[in-house]
């Protein structure tokens, strides 16, 4: 039923942008520690997200155009733990 | 300490005092959804809700300008112009507010004409305020402006934060122009409605709390101007990029063209991005700092506010943001359970943040530690975590049971109120609710007691 559909895309929204949370602290931890390993587990949190991503693109009922924002964004969101990171590095 | 700093004072006291007043009304809204006759015949549901939601907005208006009033004379070298003005507005803001209160409580409904309008109140959600109050927020908000634009040119010293903070004085004082029209057309009405919410908070309080926290930071780590002010312009850039055209999400269901589906679900889906900048920016302060300060609540609450704020605002938000969902969601407990954590996030923690950094400063404490902020901040976070989530919990079987199964109609709409997951949910959320309530207390507690208390601890006196 697509209605529904909808609400569980809701949750795999919240949990895709809260992914991207976890990738952006890990990512920081892992670069003030020098420790890779919390690097990679900030990675694998961005791929959890990119499955997310995935999932969302390919089950939901969302309409194409938002389908195809989910995508850039999930791209969008690769970059921005590591661009602000440089940028604090370089300000401090 | 300047005059403007002792003005300062009174605020953080009055703001606190509001705090406490919007938790106890806010109880009693959940506790009518438990019991529907609490106080029934005495004081209505609708009031009880218009406390607890216009407290929020006055407690939060008078941490900011209590905050503005502590940093500006350092800011700036002197104390600001026109500070007698503003040391009489205070306590007529105070009085109004009472006397408003009071009106709300015991009056509660006026006649629906001009005489209504002007002596009891407006009947706009969130702005209720009679309009002879809401002249005097004006009045108040304008002197504020004028004590910090007129500051500024004395001083003849102008800097970065300075002109962030300047340029938003100017909508925050003209959209709450907004307050006033009673249009006849309910979309018309909304629509320049939602430029006075929307904007005020996801626009010119984000910019005023990004000032805020950039001069509290300047104070608390010893971050440089030129860190703080390079990264207050980048953040003002994406939250006005994203938040002003974000007022679309709004526009979804009143009635205005369909084209705002796309321009505020949009935007509002960009939300997320900056937030996400920000808690990485947060990681690399704390970590670079080695969780290391003179003042740890100060600190913590300003992490609180970074990770705060992007959960409740990004996570909580992008959930109900594009329209195909949101017609399911909005004015569901979901979205109050996303108003809840979002404004806990942005806004709260970090007036309290700046609230325990000033009471460092007037009680010359050393270093800020001890168990009675943990505790509260314990508290408090614990219990709105469990609060925004048994609100989500009771939002999400409304939007299943009342909205996609049930079409929205009234036998549905009762349906979704009898559910067991929504009842579950609202107990929970007043039982949360208790444990927020005695968080703080507890928080209070602290902020009277910091630096007068003295325990004993292994042989030496501690001052907390």
């Amino acid at each position: 039923m697509m209605r529904i559909g909808l609400l569980e895309t809701a949750l795999l929204l919240g949990l895709f942008v809260l992914l991207a949370g976890g990738y952006g602290v890990l990512y920081g931890a892992g670069k003030l520690a020098r420790r890779r390993s919390i690097l990679h587990a900030g990675f694998a949190c961005y791929g959890l997200q990119c499955a997310l991503a995935f999932i969302v693109l390919a089950f939901t009922p969302l309409t194409p155009f938002w389908k195809s924002f989910i995508g850039a964004s999930t791209l969008a969101y690769l970059c921005i733990p590591p661009v602000t990171w440089r940028f604090l590095v370089r300000l401090h | 300490m300047y005059r403007s700093q002792r003005l300062a004072l009174k605020y953080f006291a009055a703001a606190v005092t509001l705090f406490g007043v919007m938790i106890v009304a806010g109880l009693m809204s959940a506790y009518y959804y438990i019991n529907p006759d609490f106080l029934f015949g005495l004081l209505h549901f609708n009031i009880s809700k218009i406390l607890h939601i216009d407290t929020l907005v006055i407690w939060l208006l008078m941490g900011f300008m209590g905050a503005i009033y502590w940093f500006l004379p350092e800011e700036l070298g002197m104390e600001p112009t026109g500070i007698r003005a503003a040391e009489i507005l205070f306590w007529v803001f105070c009085a109004a507010v009472a006397v408003v209160a009071v009106v709300f409580i015991v009056v509660q409904y006026g006649s629906s004409d001009s005489a209504g309008l002007w002596l009891v109140q407006q009947g706009r959600k969130y702005v209720e305020a009679p309009r002879w109050a809401a002249v005097g927020v004006v009045v108040v908000m304008a002197v504020f402006a004028w004590n910090v634009i007129g500051t500024a040119l004395k001083a003849k010293k102008i800097t970065g934060i300075m002109v962030v903070l300047i340029v938003d004085l100017v909508p925050l004082v003209l959209l709450y122009l907004d307050a006033f029209p009673a249009i006849d057309n309910m979309s018309v009405d909304l629509y320049w409605w939602w430029w006075l919410v929307h904007l005020w908070v996801e626009a010119t309080w984000e910019v005023l709390i990004g000032c805020i926290m950039a001069l509290a930071l300047m104070q608390l780590l010893g971050t440089s101007r030129r860190i703080v002010e390079a990264w207050l312009y980048i953040e003002v850039a994406l939250v006005l990029g994203t938040g002003i055209l974000g007022l679309g999400h709004h526009y979804f269901w009143i009635g205005t063209p369909r084209y705002w589906l796309a321009v505020g679900g949009f935007f509002s889906a960009f939300e997320p991005l900056p937030l996400l900048g920000m808690v990485v920016h947060a990681v690399y302060d704390a970590g670079t700092h080695h969780m290391k300060t003179t003042n740890k609540p100060a600190f913590y609450w300003m992490l609180a506010e970074a990770f705060g704020n992007f959960i409740g605002a990004g996570v909580w938000g992008f959930m109900i943001t594009l329209p195909q969902v949101n017609l399911y969601a909005h004015g569901t407990q979901w979205t109050v359970s996303h108003g809840h954590f979002a404004f806990w996030g942005a806004y709260a923690c970090g007036v309290i943040s700046v609230i325990y950094l000033v009471l460092q400063k007037t009680r010359s404490v050393p270093s800020v530690n001890g168990s009675g902020w943990k505790w509260a901040f314990a508290g408090l976070n614990v219990g709105l975590v469990g609060m925004v989530g048994a609100l989500l919990i009771a939002g999400f079987s409304q939007a299943f049971i009342e909205r996609a199964i049930g079409g929205s109609t009234l036998e549905a709409f009762i349906a979704g109120q009898e559910s067991p997951w929504f009842v579950s949910g609202m107990v929970a959320r007043f039982a949360f609710g208790l444990i927020f309530a005695t968080g703080y207390a507890v928080l209070v507690y602290d902020f009277v007691t910091m630096g007068r208390r003295v325990s004993i601890h292994k042989g030496e006196a501690v001052t907390a």
